[in-house]
């Protein structure tokens, strides 16, 4: 039943989705990749700056806006790929995806580590400088933006993998 | 960027070189065996090894045993294997 809903979410996005043909190259693919994280990184940097003021808040949505239309394209190159149920994948597409869902398991696990002690670590050393809801923020909106980063590099790296022409020379390094 | 992996054992294959006699593209024979034509060019490539089911469905397109196709030692060049008896004959 899992499997079959599933496999009917998919269907419905990689057939309804835009193909984007164009951006099937390793160029385009490269650029929307860089555009995405360009604009995760602007996110979290004007997030930060909403601290000190609170208008920075306006640049940090249309940072996030702006990677989410990178992402969007990302993901319709692949025909949603990263999300298609097994049977759908070939050998090779699952082997790809499978490295690199590891890849962010593991980049997840230290990530996740390291700003658990942190957060305990900066709690418990400047507890009367640091108010509840400001910590609270803070952890929130480091797990959301390491999910952003992190948890995309599946499909990040199908794209890398796949998003190629159709050459048949030996040389697969097609600009 | 292909994600490659690293083998216990090599499997060698000869898909590049029967493709090529047939005058298919990788495109058409990804097609023929339903995969990605990027899994066509991982395994000409030696980036990935293909499952019994994949190789058996390449070796059906190409109409030879799975030995003629795919081997655990390096394949030698299929014109000197087929000189090589001409010779000794003469």
């Amino acid at each position: 039943m899992k499997t079959d809903k599933k496999r009917r979410r998919w269907e419905y996005i990689a057939t309804n989705a835009y193909k984007f043909e164009r951006w099937r190259r390793p160029g385009p693919t490269r650029a929307l990749i860089a555009w995405y994280f360009t604009g995760i990184a602007l996110a979290i940097v004007f997030l930060m700056a909403t601290f000190a003021w609170i208008h920075f808040l306006w640049f940090y949505i249309v940072a996030l806006l702006s990677s989410m239309v990178a992402w969007t394209i990302l993901r319709s190159t692949i025909d949603a790929k990263d999300m298609a149920p097994d049977e759908v994948l070939d050998d090779y597409e699952a082997e790809v995806l499978d490295i690199w869902r590891r890849r962010s398991f593991t980049l997840f696990e230290a990530a996740l580590l390291i700003g658990g002690v942190l957060v305990i670590f900066l709690g418990v050393i400047f507890q009367e400088h640091i108010d509840v809801v400001t910590m609270s923020v803070f952890a929130g909106i480091y797990m959301i933006m390491l999910y952003l980063s992190v948890g995309t590099l599946p499909a990040v790296g199908f794209a890398l993998t796949f998003n190629r022409t159709d050459s048949d020379s030996d040389s697969d390094t097609e600009s | 960027m292909s994600a490659k992996k690293k083998p216990k054992d090599s499997i060698f294959n000869r898909v590049r070189i029967l493709r090529t006699e047939r005058d298919m593209s990788r495109a058409q024979l990804a097609e023929l065996i339903h995969v990605n034509p990027q899994t066509i060019g991982a395994l000409e490539r030696g980036d990935h090894f293909p499952s019994l089911d994949l190789a058996f469905r390449i070796c059906e397109v190409f109409g030879l045993p799975v030995e003629a196709v795919f081997s655990r030692s390096e394949f030698t060049l299929m014109s000197t294997e087929l000189y090589r008896p001409a010779q000794e004959k003469s």
